[in-house]
């Protein structure tokens, strides 16, 4: 699995049914077939620029180390290993692991100042005046942050391998390299947490079959909870999640905070019938959310110039313009 | 905030959108610029197409045959300069008005233009792109390219100020106005936002929005898959043979969606009635607009990477103004948003059952002033504590104490003299009393120049040697005569591009002194 991949499981955090397409290690490909989902993809154009620059900036890549890292290197040397020493070097399809998932990054570019390793990572978003896209920069944070922790896992002395990255994006429009450090200290910790969750998924044994497909893989997935939620546009299995979450009425269907407001209380039709006094809550945590809610409807009532409560569910409400 | 949950769950279960306002809290102007467009994959300097133009059945379409080629997107960008020129052109007609100057006792005359340009994009990220078209145009060397360079950083600018209407995305109209029952990310999406607020007879809006999210995308980035099968072949066909109605077929095609959608979305907007202070907010902006024309023909347009300090804090201050009496005017205007007050408990409705007008007490001074009361019984208990300012229009009341049932107010301002103690609401009337009194004002202070440093005494780093970027990735280096004009092009930017994003912040001594920013 790429970095990308496993970098995802940060963007959901607390989904079983995600973490259990992880560790079962799914093939992503069978299952957006399975699903039916749209394909994604990479523009050609994209491709060519991610090409070229990276082209260009491997070449630039000893002064940049250089000037951010303060490491004196020559260009860089083909390895198909844990580099010792100083210097820079790109290893091509490593094959690492990170527990035990397998990591197989394209490639990764080490600069080695002696004691310490340094990931490279190269990208083709433009860094405008010093700023680069910041849901970019946390994107690419959480993939390096997979190679630094699945390096340490290789590597003899853990400790050898630092979480300060340096990163390397085009400057402003054009395709001239600029370098900037980046320490995926935080990110590293939040993935190991991610993945001590992971460990504890007791995988339902179907997801481990070789060769599943179609309609048996979606049904051995559904039988793993999901959480829906705000981060689920991200995730391969979102276009399934969310019928799910429709034909079930599920609050969360509504965004993060509505299913933090709403708490233990599930659905939607549930929720409103607490709001509008059509049902009496069991409990607590169901009073004070009906407490919460129905102080909404009724102000929602009053605004919209009703008879102090808002219409009920349905269409016949009629209010939605 | 609960109403807000509230009416997403509403949403939710009608499969429908519900309001979240009752009147328009955005200014439309009755002749606005609308631009949708593609870039190539990431690169947001180089166009592939855009539709633009004020009229809805008329729009022009630029289309670039090669979008990495500098000089034909040069020719292509320089249409879009002149007919941006064209445009802001209508906006120069100004009135006199008179205001108060110094301590308020002067009067001078100024000028203010009578209207000024709009832009309305699809989504945030055209919104971020004309930011981008303009921060690009700037570094050219052509005075019309860098002139609408100049225009697009003003109205990109005025994106990040809160109540301005200058650049509007449909997206951003339509949230403000409905509640949706998807994930708040999916309200970025305008085809599924449209889909929730109006989805075709007989569909109910899951299935519209799913619908519209087969559509092509809203861009600026194209759909991968369509690159690969329509615009590469398109492309190739315009550069080798010199023929772009293909492409320009294509590109109205994919473009149509968008733009049709950024109309209705206005057309939305249009039917609510306008907010009784969105006049006075788009005032700030014509205020704006005719200060950065004086700064275009006076050649001072400035704009600036990162501010410094003081301009930074003057910023961040302007901010937290807009955003205050940008919340307290649409609250004022519209009970839908008043209604988030209610449902938090911040704000009481209810009907007065007992007056006391008469009632006085002696203040620190000694003297018997009045302070009339009054009792308001409420449908759910007010929770917040004795001392609490609410207010009923001009008139401010402080909170004496509640019950499950009842408020009791001392009014403190407003009606405390016996001829203005009619303006109290009468028995029996039904009042809220809102959080939200008469403007306050928190005049900015701080000197134009600390006098103390605000700077780290570290050295800084070495700037970095001047490089050969923003050469941009021609697809043919090797052109001399091209490589020529570029390196010409370097040194002959636009002087010291300083990107003001508040541009009310005076800038040096290039703004307006008398610019009415933060009083909105």
């Amino acid at each position: 699995m790429d970095p990308r991949r496993i970098a995802g499981l940060l963007d959901a955090p607390g989904c079983r049914r995600r973490q259990a397409l992880d560790a079962a290690q799914v093939d992503l490909g069978l299952l957006a077939e399975a699903i039916g989902a749209p394909p994604g993809g990479q523009s050609p154009y994209a491709r060519e620029r991610d090409g070229t620059f990276t082209h260009l900036a491997t070449a630039r890549l000893p002064e940049l180390v250089g000037r951010h890292l303060g490491i004196d290197c020559e260009a860089a040397v083909e390895t198909s290993e844990l580099p010792v020493g100083a210097g820079l070097w790109v290893w091509r399809e490593p094959k690492l692991r990170l527990r035990d998932l397998p990591v197989t990054p394209e490639r990764i570019v080490l600069a080695g100042d002696g004691t310490l390793l340094h990931p490279v990572e190269i990208r083709s978003y433009a860094c405008l005046d010093g700023h680069a896209d910041p849901a970019k920069v946390a994107g690419t944070a959480r993939e390096l942050a997979v190679v630094v922790a699945a390096l340490r896992q290789a590597a003899p002395v853990p400790e050898r391998v630092s979480s300060r990255c340096l990163l390397v994006l085009p400057r402003n429009f054009g395709l001239a390299p600029v370098g900037t450090l980046l320490d995926v200290a935080p990110q590293v910790r939040r993935l190991g947490w991610s993945l001590d969750r992971l460990d504890a998924v007791d995988l339902p044994a179907r997801l481990r079959l070789p060769d599943l497909g179609g309609q048996a893989l979606v049904n051995a997935l559904a039988a793993v909870d999901a959480r829906f939620g705000d981060g689920c546009p991200s995730c391969p299995m979102y276009t399934h999640c969310r019928q799910d979450a429709e034909r079930t009425g599920t609050v969360a269907r509504a965004g993060g905070a509505a299913a933090n407001l709403c708490g233990p209380v599930g659905t939607a039709v549930h929720a409103l019938a607490l709001a509008h006094g059509e049902r009496s809550p069991s409990g607590e945590a169901e009073q004070a959310i009906a407490d919460e809610l129905a102080r909404a409807a009724a102000a929602y009532g009053w605004a919209v110039g009703g008879s102090g409560v808002a219409t009920g569910p349905g269409p016949a409400g009629g209010s939605a313009r | 905030m609960s109403l807000d949950v509230y009416q997403r769950l509403l949403a939710l279960s009608r499969a429908r959108a519900v309001p979240a306002a009752s009147r328009a809290h955005r200014h439309l102007s009755p002749r606005p610029w609308l631009l949708t467009g593609y870039h190539l994959a990431g690169e947001p300097s180089a166009p592939v197409a855009i539709r633009y133009g004020s009229f809805r059945d008329s729009p022009k379409l630029l289309t670039v045959a090669e979008p990495r080629d500098r000089a034909l997107r040069f020719a292509a960008l320089g249409g879009l300069a002149r007919d941006l020129a064209t445009y802001l052109s209508r906006y120069t007609v100004t009135e006199p008005v008179v205001r108060a100057t110094g301590s308020g006792r002067e009067l001078e005359v100024d000028h203010c233009c009578v209207d000024a340009p709009q832009l309305v994009v699809p989504n945030e990220a055209t919104a971020h792109w004309v930011g981008l078209l303009g921060q690009y145009l700037r570094t050219l060397d052509d005075p019309v390219l860098a002139a609408a360079g100049a225009h697009l950083g003003w109205i990109a600018s005025r994106r990040h100020l809160p109540g301005s209407s200058v650049l509007l995305t449909a997206t951003d109209l339509l949230t403000a106005h409905w509640r949706t029952g998807q994930l708040p990310t999916e309200d970025g999406h305008l085809g599924r936002l449209l889909a929730w607020i109006e989805p075709p007879a007989g569909a109910d809006a899951w299935q519209a929005a799913r619908d519209a999210e087969a559509m092509p995308p809203a861009g600026p980035a194209s759909d991968p898959s369509w690159d690969q099968v329509v615009l590469r072949p398109a492309l190739e066909r315009a550069k080798q043979q010199g023929d772009v109605r293909r492409l320009k077929l294509a590109a109205a095609e994919v473009l149509d969606g968008a733009w049709r959608d950024t109309w209705a979305a206005i057309d939305l907007v249009r039917m609510l009635p306008p907010g009784e202070h969105v006049a006075k907010r788009w005032e700030s902006d014509r205020w704006s607009w005719t200060r950065h024309r004086e700064r275009v023909l006076a050649g001072t347009v400035s704009f600036s990477a990162r501010l410094s300090d003081v301009p930074a804090y003057r910023f961040l201050h302007e901010l937290e103004t807009r955003t205050a009496a940008l919340e307290r005017q649409m609250a004022l205007d519209d009970p839908l948003v008043m209604a988030r007050y209610l449902a938090t408990g911040e704000a009481v409705a209810g009907v007065v059952f007992k007056r006391d007008p008469e009632h006085t007490v002696v203040n620190s001074g000694g003297r018997s002033v009045l302070r009339p009361l009054l009792w308001v019984r409420t449908a759910a208990a007010f929770d917040r504590p004795a001392g609490t300012e609410l207010w009923w229009g001009k008139v401010g009341m402080v909170v004496r104490g509640s019950t499950d049932d009842t408020v009791e107010l001392m009014v403190t301002s407003g009606a405390v003299t016996r001829p203005k103690l009619n303006l109290l609401p009468d028995t029996d009337a039904e009042v809220v009393l809102a959080p939200f009194g008469p403007l306050q004002y928190f005049p900015d202070n701080l000197p134009d120049e600390l006098p103390w440093p605000t700077r780290s005494s570290r050295p800084k780093p070495a700037p970095e040697p001047e490089q050969d970027d923003d050469l941009d990735t021609d697809l043919a280096p090797a052109a001399p005569a091209a490589a020529a004009v570029d390196l010409g092009g370097t040194p002959g930017r636009v002087p010291g591009p300083r990107a003001d994003p508040g541009d009310g912040v005076p800038a040096g001594g290039t703004a307006a002194p008398g610019e009415p920013r933060g009083a909105l």
